[in-house]
């Protein structure tokens, strides 16, 4: 078959993405600029896996997915990418996760990237994004974001669950607080109780990814979102807490900068 | 004695058992409230980690607790 016969995968991107373009709050414009966007998922995990998804589904021009570890038994509940040959294969979940997205969109490009996420490498990923996805699972690796994204000036979303419950807030480094206003210091290792002690509801995690990507959506299609403002969910009870958090003048992070 | 509302997520409103304490209290401030539940019930929160929000917006622990206010008192989530 030639390669331009249109076939109904490589159909025309205002067919595909038809169904954001028409809402008035991203329209056609909005679509554009999400398909030139490139967004950085650190973590392939519950949150990283829907953030994925939703993001290649709506045409994010290009996704980089950093994860360092493989696809194990207790991941196939929350993590929605991977199937059982991933898990058969140990699959790195960056690759995975590229692999699987391919086959959602392939008109997109999808980078995985099988590495640590450390000091070292951070800073060369944050900069060739428009905007970083917070999916990791410690709170060192958030901080380590956050530094790399106030440093280059670049949107950040945070993102955690554990339980029923979740917290998301979208970071925009010199307008609102980053996330050192409001934790000075990473808790001590040990100290919160992590998803595989205390179990997590992937639909928990799910809705923290959907905020999540909403935010970075509204980011990359109006340059607004709602930033500076922590958004803490109850799935279990359905319910939203939302709460202001102020910039902290004395941020040993963004302070001064 | 102020009449309050207490709110509370995930592992600390599973050891307190409930998500959401009418409560009386005699505390002038976040950190008092924090100590003063403590002593009823052990709950993994410490002014060093967690957070108090009072009335929808983050503060420090020495804020003031009025009669009436919602105080919600949470740790960030770290799973991902």
């Amino acid at each position: 078959m030639p390669a331009s016969t249109p076939t109904p995968e490589n159909a025309p991107a205002a067919a595909r993405y038809s169904r954001h373009a028409r809402l008035s709050l991203i329209g056609q414009d909005g679509q554009r600029k999400i398909e030139k966007g490139s967004v950085l998922i650190i973590g392939c995990g519950s949150l990283g896996c829907a953030q994925a998804a939703f993001l290649a589904r709506a045409g994010v021009g290009r996704l980089t997915l950093a994860d360092r570890d493989t696809v194990q038994a207790p991941n196939m509940a929350t993590q929605l990418l991977y199937d059982e040959t991933d898990l058969r294969d140990g699959a790195p979940k960056a690759a995975a996760a590229a692999r699987r997205l391919r086959t959602i969109n392939s008109g997109i490009a999808i980078e995985p990237v099988v590495a640590d996420i450390t000091a070292a490498n951070i800073e060369p990923l944050v900069a060739a994004a428009d905007l970083v996805l917070d999916a990791t699972d410690n709170f060192e690796t958030r901080f380590l974001i956050n530094e790399a994204a106030v440093k280059a000036g670049k949107p950040w979303i945070y993102g955690g669950v554990l339980g029923t419950d979740g917290m998301a807030m979208a970071i925009r480094p010199g307008r609102g607080p980053c996330l050192r206003c409001l934790f000075a210091l990473p808790p001590p290792e040990g100290r919160l109780p992590p998803p595989d002690v205390f179990g997590v509801l992937a639909t928990a995690a799910v809705w923290v990814a959907a905020l999540q990507t909403t935010q970075a959506l509204k980011a990359l299609a109006c340059g607004g979102a709602d930033w500076g403002r922590m958004h803490t969910l109850d799935i279990w009870n359905g319910t939203v807490t939302t709460a202001e958090v102020l910039r902290d003048p004395a941020c040993p992070c963004c302070g001064g900068r | 004695m102020k009449k309050i509302k207490v709110k509370y997520f995930a592992l600390v409103g599973e050891r307190r058992g409930v998500q959401t304490d009418d409560y009386e209290t005699e505390a002038g401030t976040a950190r008092e409230l924090l100590r003063e539940i403590e002593a009823s019930k052990v709950i993994p929160l410490t002014t060093n980690i967690s957070k108090a929000v009072i009335n929808g917006r983050y503060v420090e622990w020495d804020e003031p607790i009025k009669e009436g206010d919602l105080v919600t008192l949470l740790s960030p989530f770290s799973g991902g």
